[in-house]
C-alpha cells in the first residue's frame, strides 16, 4: 500500500512538473535528438494550433518556424526522413485535421518513390492518434526534447522574431508554367501521381487551397523539378509557387548544403506570412 | 509477438485473468498449464503461424527421447546385471542431442556451411535455396533447453516427483508432453531466455493461486524491464543505426562521436537483452515460476572472467554444464584447459549468429579468458606476485589498478561489440580509423543520447555497485521511498519519452 501510494504520488508530481515545462517553453519544444519524434511532435503539436497555412513536407520544411516561435497562423509538418507525400495521405484519409492552406515542399517529393518513412508509419499508430489530444503523451512533450531544444539552440541559434525581412521573392503562387503536361514517366512515378491526384483534388474540393512550393535551396540553374511533380502539380489543379529560385542568394544561407539555417528559415516563412497571411 | 506490442498486453492480461479464475483444485493444475502453453503458441504464432509446426516438433522429440530413456533405465533396472547390454538411455540422449542440434543447424547454419562448399559442387540454385531457409524465432534458445531437458533426465539430475511424471504411459502420458513441452515453450523466455534448464523448472510446475505471487519481483522485473527496452534500448537505437549501415557511413565520424556510438552501442545491447529478461523474470513470476537471474551488472567486471559471470549467466551456465564439463573443464592439462576455453566461447560466439563476425567475436572472447587464466596461474605460481592486488589492504593504489582494469575490460567488451553490430571487417577497420582520427568536431544527437540515455545505464551500474560493496546502504535505501520514486521516474519516462519501437536485438539470435 505503501508502495502504491508513493509511486501514483511520484507519478502525478512528474505529470504536474511537464505540464509546468510545457506551458513555460510555450505550449510545445522545438526538436528532440530523435529526428523521427521531433517530426511527430511537429506534426501532432501543428495540427493542434489550427493554422491558416499547414506546410507539408520534408526535413527541410521541419526547420521553418512556426506558430509555436510566435508565427501565428503557420503550422510546420515536415518530417524527417519523408516527405509531403506522407502528410497528404494522412489528411485525405481523415487522419489528420486540414487547413485553409496546404502548401506542399515540392524539393524532397522524390522521396516518396521509395515508399512509406517510418513517420508515415507512426501516425497510423494508436498513441500517435492519443498524442493529437493528450499533450502528456505527445512526441512534442517528450522529458528529452525540454534539455535538447536549449541545448540546439544556444549551439545553431535562435529563430528571429516574426515580421522581419522575408526572402524578397516578388512572385505568387499562381498557375504552373505552360508544358508541365503529358510528360514521360516511369511506372512507380505513374503510380504515385495515380495515386496522389485524386487525393488532392479531393482535399481541395472541401475547401483547401493547394500550393506546391519549392523552398529553399535553389535548383541547378535552368534545373525543372521532375516530370512526375510537374505532372502531379497539373493533374491535382493545383498552384506552384517557386520560392527557392527566386529568393535573393544572398538571403539564403544552408548549414549543410540542403537545410536552411535559422535566419533563412524565419525568411522564408516571413515570405509565406506576406503571401496568405497579412 | 513482441512484449513491447499493444497486442501481447491484451493477450497478457487475458491470460492472466483466465490463468487465475477460481477453479477446482484438482483441475487447476491443467487448467493452469495447458492455458499458459495455448497463450504460448499465440505468442510464438503470431506473426508466422508455420514456425508453430516447428515448436510442436522440438517438442515432439524431447518428449519421445525422454520417454525412451527413462524407460531404458528402468529396464536396466530390473534386468540381471550379466543380461545387460550397451546402453540403449545413453543412445537416445545421444541421438536426441544430435537431433535437436541438426534441427538448429538446418535453420540457423545452412545457407552459412553451404557457403563454403565450393561453386562447382553446389549450384546457384541450392544455394540460393539454402539462403532462403527462414531463421525461426527463438530456436537457439528452444533447442538448447531440449538439449537441457533430455541430458539432465539422463543424467538423473531432475527429481525423482519429476521422473514419475516424465515416465507416465497410455492416457496419462499427455500429461507428460503438456507438461515437458510447456517447459519448452513457456512464453515469458521462449524466444530470447533466460535459457532455463530442466531441473531448475521442472519441479516448479504445479497449481498457482494468485496470493502466492510474488509482486516484487514482478513490479521490479516488469518496470525495470520496460524502462530498459523501451526508453534505454530503443531511444539509443536511433543513433547507433548508423553502425549498420557500412564503412561509408562511418569513416567521416569524428572520434567523439564514433566513441560515443560505441559506447551507445554497448548500452543499448545491455539495455536491450537484460531489458528482456527482466521482462521475462517478471512474467514469469506472474505466473508463479522463477526464472534464474541473466544479467548482473557486468559494465562493474574487472576481467573477461568476471564479465562472463555477469553476462547472459543462463547461456554461460548452459555451456559450462553441457560443453566445457564434458569436455573435461579445467580438469585437464593447462593446454588442454585452454583450449576449452577457447572452443567453448568459440561456439558461444557461432550460437549467437551464422557468421564469421560472431566466430570471431567468440574467439576473441575465449582468448582474453585463456589469457586471464595462464596470468592467474602463474600469479598463483608466485611469478607475477608484484601485480596481485587481492590479499593488499584497500589504498588508493588498489583502488586505481582496479580502475584501470575496469576500464581495459569495459573498453575491450566495447570494441568487440562492434562485431555483433557492423556489416562487415571493412566497417569495422573504417570504424577504428575514425576513432584514431582524433577529431573532436561532433553533432549533437548521438552525444546527447549517450548522455542522457546512456546515465540510466550507468545509474543502474551505480546501483549494482552499492549492492555489492555498500550492501547495508543499499537495504535501507531499497526499504525507503525511494524504490517507489524511481519507478515512478521509469514509469513516467516509458510512458512520455519512449523510443521508436525496435524488436529485441537477440530475437535475431
Amino acid at each position: 500500500m505503501r508502495y502504491a501510494s508513493i509511486l501514483v504520488f511520484g507519478l502525478l508530481a512528474l505529470f504536474v512538473i511537464q505540464h509546468v515545462a510545457l506551458r513555460a517553453v510555450g505550449g510545445r519544444t522545438v526538436k528532440s535528438e530523435s529526428n523521427y519524434f521531433s517530426s511527430l511532435g511537429r506534426i501532432q503539436a501543428g495540427v493542434r494550433s489550427q493554422p491558416l497555412v499547414m506546410v507539408l513536407g520534408s526535413s527541410i520544411t521541419g526547420r521553418l518556424p512556426d506558430c509555436a516561435q510566435g508565427f501565428e497562423g503557420v503550422a510546420n509538418l515536415g518530417c524527417d526522413g519523408g516527405s509531403a507525400v506522407d502528410t497528404i495521405r494522412a489528411i485525405d484519409e481523415g487522419r489528420l485535421p486540414c487547413a485553409p492552406v496546404l502548401l506542399v515542399e515540392a524539393n524532397s517529393l522524390p522521396v516518396a518513390l521509395r515508399g512509406e518513412s517510418k513517420v508515415a508509419e507512426a501516425m497510423r499508430e494508436p498513441w500517435f492518434r492519443v498524442g493529437l489530444h493528450v499533450p502528456a503523451v505527445s512526441a512534442y512533450a517528450r522529458p528529452a526534447a525540454f534539455l535538447y531544444s536549449p541545448l540546439l539552440a544556444s549551439r545553431t541559434g535562435g529563430y528571429e522574431d516574426p515580421g522581419g525581412a522575408d526572402l524578397g521573392v516578388k512572385s505568387r503562387p499562381g498557375e504552373p508554367p505552360a508544358g508541365w503536361t503529358e510528360l514521360t514517366l516511369s511506372d512507380v512515378e505513374r503510380d504515385l501521381v495515380a495515386d496522389l491526384s485524386p487525393r488532392i483534388r479531393a482535399i481541395r474540393e472541401s475547401g483547401t487551397r493547394v500550393v506546391f512550393v519549392w523552398l529553399p535551396p535553389a535548383r541547378p540553374r535552368g534545373a525543372e523539378p521532375q516530370p512526375w511533380i510537374r505532372q502531379l502539380v497539373t493533374a491535382s489543379g493545383s498552384e506552384w509557387w517557386d520560392i527557392g529560385q527566386q529568393a535573393s542568394p544572398d538571403l539564403v544561407c544552408l548549414t549543410d548544403g540542403v537545410h536552411m539555417d535559422a535566419a533563412t528559415a524565419t525568411r522564408t516563412t516571413n515570405s509565406i506570412l506576406s503571401v496568405f497571411a497579412r | 509477438m513482441l512484449f513491447n506490442s499493444w497486442d501481447f498486453l491484451v493477450l497478457l492480461l487475458v491470460t492472466v485473468v483466465l490463468y487465475y479464475f477460481p477453479i477446482g483444485v484438482s483441475l487447476r493444475r491443467v487448467w493452469q498449464v495447458a492455458l499458459l502453453l495455448a497463450a504460448s503458441a499465440i505468442f510464438y504464432a503470431w506473426e508466422n503461424p508455420k514456425l508453430l509446426i516447428l515448436l510442436a516438433a522440438s517438442c515432439v522429440l524431447n518428449a519421445v527421447a525422454v520417454e525412451r530413456i527413462l524407460f531404458y533405465r528402468s529396464r536396466n533396472k530390473e534386468e540381471p546385471e550379466g543380461r545387460k547390454s550397451g546402453d540403449p538411455a545413453k543412445r537416445w540422449m545421444q541421438w536426441s542431442v544430435a537431433a535437436n542440434l541438426l534441427l538448429l543447424a538446418f535453420f540457423k547454419y545452412a545457407a552459412f556451411i553451404a557457403g563454403w562448399i565450393p561453386d562447382v559442387w553446389i549450384g546457384e540454385v541450392a544455394l540460393e535455396w539454402f539462403r532462403d531457409i527462414p531463421l525461426p524465432v527463438g530456436i537457439s534458445f528452444y533447442t538448447f533447453q531440449g538439449i537441457s531437458l533430455v541430458v539432465d533426465t539422463w543424467r538423473r539430475d531432475i527429481s525423482p516427483h519429476s521422473v514419475e511424471i516424465l515416465r507416465l504411459r497410455g492416457r496419462d502420458r499427455v500429461g507428460s508432453v503438456r507438461d515437458l513441452s510447456f517447459y519448452i515453450s513457456f512464453f515469458p523466455q521462449l524466444v530470447a531466455g533466460p535459457i532455463v534448464k530442466a531441473r531448475d523448472f521442472l519441479d516448479q510446475i504445479g497449481a498457482k493461486v494468485f496470493r502466492d505471487v510474488d509482486w516484487i519481483t514482478v513490479r521490479r522485473g516488469l518496470v525495470t524491464g520496460y524502462f530498459l527496452k523501451v526508453f534505454v534500448a530503443d531511444n539509443l537505437a536511433e543513433q547507433t543505426g548508423i553502425l549498420t549501415l557500412g564503412g561509408e557511413k562511418v569513416e567521416g565520424l569524428s572520434t567523439v562521436v564514433s566513441m560515443s556510438l560505441l559506447y551507445s552501442y554497448s548500452f543499448q545491447i545491455f539495455a536491450d537483452f537484460a531489458g528482456y529478461s527482466l521482462i521475462a523474470i517478471g512474467l514469469g513470476a506472474l505466473f508463479g515460476y522463477r526464472l534464474p537471474p541473466n544479467f548482473n551488472f557486468p559494465y562493474l567486471s574487472t576481467s573477461i572472467t568476471e564479465f562472463w559471470r555477469r553476462w547472459h549467466l543462463s547461456l554461460s551456465s548452459w555451456l559450462r554444464d553441457y560443453l566445457y564439463i564434458p569436455l573435461g573443464g579445467n580438469r585437464t592439462s593447462a593446454g588442454r584447459t585452454y583450449f576449452n576455453l577457447f572452443l567453448v566461447m568459440f561456439l558461444g560466439g557461432l550460437w549467437h549468429g551464422a557468421a564469421w563476425k560472431f566466430a570471431l567475436w567468440g574467439s576473441l572472447h575465449g582468448l582474453f579468458l585463456a589469457a586471464e587464466r595462464l596470468v592467474g596461474r602463474e600469479a598463483r605460481a608466485g611469478k607475477l606476485e608484484k601485480f596481485s592486488v587481492a590479499k593488499r589492504p584497500f589504498n588508493i593504489c588498489c583502488s586505481v589498478f582496479i580502475m584501470i582494469k575496469w576500464f581495459f575490460v569495459f573498453h575491450v567488451v566495447a570494441f568487440l561489440w562492434l562485431t555483433f553490430m557492423m556489416p562487415d571487417m571493412a566497417s569495422i577497420a573504417a570504424f577504428l580509423q575514425a576513432v584514431s582520427s582524433m577529431s573532436l568536431g561532433f553533432s549533437g544527437p548521438p552525444v546527447f543520447g549517450l548522455g542522457f540515455y546512456g546515465s540510466a545505464v550507468v545509474a543502474y551500474h551505480a546501483w549494482g555497485w552499492l549492492a555489492e560493496h555498500r550492501s547495508h546502504f543499499a537495504r535501507r535505501l531499497a526499504r525507503s521511498p525511494l524504490e517507489p520514486l524511481c519507478h515512478a521516474m521509469m514509469i513516467f519516462l516509458v510512458v512520455t519519452n519512449p523510443g521508436a519501437p525496435q524488436g529485441f536485438i537477440y530475437f535475431q539470435f
